[in-house]
């Protein structure tokens, strides 16, 4: 704690210490400081992972009465998170705003770092009030962050939409904590565990809750502020609001589970039908997209969606008592959401670099990059395969854990719960093979190929500190993927604070073992293909080398590199299979006369939810309101009737009262 | 001893199978054919070639096809080979055997987008596409298995028991679903057409344009492998038990090569769908493996 507490207090020093250090060396010492923070603040996290929890009393002033900061394993886990993903988000990000070197940016980083400590606040307090004055602080710092391209129309949409959507989600939190109030009579969130004597009034409080944090954490139907806000903003902020922030809304969900204790059949059934529309809607979306950072967006609602699918299953497994789908659905959720967290910085990060080198974001503009950005290259094409989810990389090891607790826990499942575990598999797989295609779309259309326009001709690799950042979450996506039994028993730490039939540990314990036959399978395959690959060479030089030529063209020798596949075309197929779903627009312009002139043909993916609940809801309510538009008419004389009305008003109720 | 037995045989039934395939067509069709083992001379020639690689290319088209070889590989050791035994074998090690499979597309589509081709790019897209359908119906058939038995290992989830007659419909439907995705992973008609000359109407062939000497031996031994292992999915499910491991080392290659005849006959007796119907006749492996499902939850004792 002492370490935690002590990080904080040096990412509030760096806040403001850096205003007052000369701009040239501002951002090295913002970055040193904050790093040091936020190494403190992990380390403290992973103490009280390892020792248990330890919780602190502050008293503060009027309206906060008391307010505590706990570390227990749930809230040491998120902390561990948001300071691994905000030490390379911040080497990151220093890299990237050395690019504006006409900027003073004090305003900036300050916001930067109040964002991470307002993160770890909102993991670690444990009472109303002080709990959404840091969710609110988070919310309005991060937009900050997010309004930094100021002169840009589209950044300010963004902006307007994340600052509504952000508040809605407030609302619902605040009403879903004021029904637990009413039957609690205190705001410490452990008094809300007393509620649970009556189910029905704990599960609408915790419906309200759930729609709440599901805002802040992108599932679907709540996601529509988050493929907005996360391409407008500038890429080390996308990294972290995608990579931790949506984060923090499954931490609400774990925290009200953890408090309340076994959830409702229609709750968890809820939680678990949400994730999987979210996963597979979500992914599909990503796929249909041709802004590489909207793509990156919808990916994170269907990564969140997978995290959901472990949370649901293991709410679930409370519910009918079958304990590999509490320990593993739950220990798969959170590793996925840590991994998650450093393949999805990674990517972004990436996207940043791609973004600062060609000025585009439009995947049919790119192509051939890997020739002129290979070290980006190479980081984007590593977190695509672990995006996938695919072997050998961390990516693979929370999915295993999923397919796992599902495996395990189907045969001890009665009747059609039995049958909705292996549908959930089914959907997972879905998921799984969907986020296979968008990512070989991802990096294969953006990074391979030749260049599609002349964006690509000035692109070179980044500095420094920006490939720093994404060298570091590169490196522990390999580390995970090939070594994950310490992560694994860190989530089993956390998944042990729910109710578990039997010991958890003990449970445990074959599950570490079928990770080190994974581990040692992976070993062999990377050894296998180093002799493949060495045998191929090898066999290449003895049988007359390499002959360098042009692709093949079926003998059509001028191609040019607006032939080849683009992103479009290459998901095509599968939008026409999906057909409304997805709800892609097309416009075509037929050519037209005898020797037509010009012909067009442009396709634009829609969101369902934006499109038939968001803008009717928008309509509506700029309906309503403007029914009431007479009452600000500009009219002088009006509204100095609406004084006197109120004067007489005010008058006959006070006469009245005496 | 069946451990080493199963690697021998993935140095050979792959080819075996592939040649068996052209024989069967070749007879059906008037003529003689090649010879059995000739994908495998053609293999061995090919390994002794140098490599034509397209100035276009980078790093991934180099590594992509050991890559994916080291990963169907790998899957295969995990696959249930003679008498069920696996070279390989944990909790969960289906899943790893699917997403290894995973691994090796990826960068087979990756390293096809790499050429800068538009054909390339078109058979990339396709094989996605019907992966995507395909993927799910492996993994409901899974689970269902896991759903009756308990169990979590490969060899033990295909081994099917029950007094009821869950074993005969999930044996039946099951091969029948894994056949189905034998001829889609292994590029046979109706799904593709190995032999076509058009590069338009190729799928698998057409990924592999570019690729030339040890690179495209690696390749299409990954994809006699890929093919070969759904087969031996297929003599796992519906062999029975307890045979004698002596008579087990004989029925896997039997019934690898019976699927081959049988792909053959499909081969001589069928076109090639339109590809846009392709997506239906696949989602046939699913409508299989969602009535296994329901008949596991049927033979469980009903919906609680």
């Amino acid at each position: 704690m002492t370490f935690f507490l002590a990080g904080i207090a040096t990412l509030l020093a760096a806040a403001v210490l850096q205003a007052a250090v000369p701009r040239p060396l501002r951002l090295a010492f913002f970055a040193f400081v904050t790093v040091a923070g936020l190494i403190a603040a992990g380390t403290g996290a992973l103490m009280t992972l390892l020792n248990g929890t330890e919780s602190i009393l502050f008293t503060l002033p009027f309206p906060f009465e008391r307010a505590t900061l706990e570390l227990d394993p749930l809230s040491a886990f998120f902390a561990l998170t948001i300071s691994l993903g905000g030490i390379a988000g911040t080497i990151y990000g220093v890299g990237y705003l050395g690019g504006y070197p006409e900027r003073s940016l004090r305003g900036h980083l300050f916001a930067f770092a109040l964002f991470l400590v307002s993160m770890l606040l909102v993991v670690t307090t444990r009472a109303v009030l002080s709990f959404l004055f840091a969710w609110e602080l988070m919310s309005l710092w991060s937009l900050v962050l997010l309004f930094f391209d100021r002169s840009n129309d589209e950044v300010r949409d963004a902006t307007i939409n994340y600052f509504v959507a952000m508040h809605v989600a407030f609302a619902l939190i605040l009403t879903g904590f004021l029904l637990f109030m009413t039957r609690s009579g205190s705001g410490d969130f452990a008094s809300f565990s007393a509620v649970m004597s009556d189910p029905s009034f704990t599960e609408t409080a915790l419906l309200i809750l759930f729609a709440g944090f599901a805002i802040k954490a992108g599932f679907i139907p709540f996601h529509s502020w988050l493929p907005k806000a996360h391409p407008a903003a500038p890429s080390h902020v996308s990294g972290l609001m995608s990579g931790i922030m949506i984060k923090t809304g499954i931490y609400g969900i774990l925290r009200f589970t953890l408090i309340v204790g076994v959830p409702t059949t229609r709750f968890a059934i809820i939680v678990l039908v949400v994730a999987i529309v979210s996963s597979v809607v979500g992914v599909l979306y990503a796929l249909a997209q041709h802004d590489l950072k909207r793509l990156l967006a919808y990916s994170s609602i269907e990564n969140i969606g997978i995290v959901g699918i472990g949370i649901g299953l293991s709410m679930i497994g409370m519910r009918i008592g079958n304990g590999p789908l509490i320990l593993l659905g739950m220990t798969g959720a959170l590793i996925h959401l840590v991994n998650h967290s450093l393949f999805k910085g990674l990517l972004f990060y990436g996207a940043g670099a791609l973004y600062r080198a060609t000025h585009t974001r439009d995947i049919d503009k790119l192509g051939g990059i890997i020739g002129r950005m290979p070290k980006t290259a190479l980081l984007f094409i590593i977190g695509s395969v672990a995006i996938a989810g695919l072997p050998p990389l961390n990516g693979f090891i929370g999915e295993f854990v999923l397919y796992l607790s599902m495996l395990s826990g189907a045969p001890h499942a009665s009747g059609s719960y039995g049958g909705l575990v292996v549908l959930t598999a089914g959907a997972l797989a879905l998921t799984g093979i969907l986020a296979l295609y968008c990512f070989t779309k991802a990096c294969g259309i953006v990074f391979l190929g030749s260049p599609r326009s002349n964006a690509v001709e000035t692109a070179r690799d980044p500095g420094g500190a920006m490939i720093a950042g994404m060298t570091i979450l590169a490196f522990a996506v390999f580390v995970i993927g090939l070594y994950p039994a310490p992560l694994f028993a860190l989530a089993v730490t956390v998944a042990a604070g729910y109710p578990y039939p039997g010991d958890a540990a003990a449970a445990a314990m074959p599950v570490v073992a079928t990770l080190g036959s994974v581990s040692r399978v992976l070993l062999l395959f990377i050894l296998l293909f180093a002799f493949l690959y060495y045998i191929r060479n090898r066999l290449i030089a003895g049988g007359g080398g390499i002959a360098p030529a042009a692709t093949w063209g079926c003998g059509y020798r001028h191609g040019t590199a607006r032939m080849q596949y683009t992103a479009s075309s290459y998901v095509s197929p599968l939008m026409t299979l999906s057909g409304r779903l997805l709800g892609l627009g097309t416009d075509l312009e037929r050519p037209q006369g005898l020797f037509p002139a010009r012909t067009a043909f442009r396709s634009h993916p829609h969101d369902l939810v934006d499109d038939y609940l968001i803008a009717p809801g928008a309509k509506l309510i700029r309906y309503l309101f403007s029914l009431l538009r007479w009452v600000q008419s500009g009219d002088m004389a009006q509204y100095i009737l609406y004084g006197v009305l109120f004067l007489a008003a005010a008058l006959v109720w006070i006469m009245g009262g005496n | 001893m069946a451990r080493t037995l199963n690697i021998l045989l993935l140095l050979f039934l792959p080819f075996l199978m592939l040649g068996i395939i052209n024989r069967v067509k070749a007879l059906a069709g008037g003529r003689k054919g090649f010879p059995l083992l000739q994908p495998f001379f053609d293999t061995l020639k090919l390994l002794r070639k140098g490599a034509v690689v397209s100035t276009v290319t980078s790093w991934v088209f180099a590594v992509a096809p050991a890559l994916a070889l080291a990963a169907t590989f790998t899957a295969l050791l995990i696959a249930p080979g003679v008498g069920r035994t696996q070279v390989i074998a944990f909790d969960g090690d289906i899943v790893l055997c699917l997403y290894l499979l995973g691994l090796a597309k990826f960068f087979q589509l990756i390293s096809a987008l790499d050429t800068g081709s538009a054909f390339e790019g078109m058979g990339a897209s396709r094989e996605a596409l019907f992966s995507v359908i395909v993927e799910p119906s492996l993994f409901i058939f899974a689970g269902t298995l896991a759903l009756v038995s308990g169990h979590m290992s490969f060899g033990e989830l295909f081994s099917l028991s029950g007094g009821s007659a869950w074993p005969t419909v999930a044996a039946s439907a099951g091969a029948i679903m894994l056949f189905l995705i034998l001829l889609t992973e292994g590029c046979r008609i109706p799904i593709d057409d190995p032999n076509t000359h058009l590069e338009l109407t190729m799928i698998h062939e057409v990924m592999i344009l570019d690729n030339s000497g040890p690179d495209l031996a690696f390749l299409q031994y990954a994809a006699a492998l890929k093919m070969y292992l759904f087969a031996t999915l297929i003599a796992a499910l519906i062999l029975p038990a307890d045979i004698p491991a002596i008579h087990a080392a004989f029925a896997l290659p039997v019934v690898a090569l019976l699927c081959a005849v049988l792909a053959g006959l499909v081969e001589s007796l069928l076109a090639r769908f339109r590809i846009s119907h392709v997506p239906q006749f696949l989602f046939l492996t699913v409508a299989l493996s969602l009535i296994t499902l329901a008949a596991a939850i049927y033979f469980r004792g009903g919906v609680a």
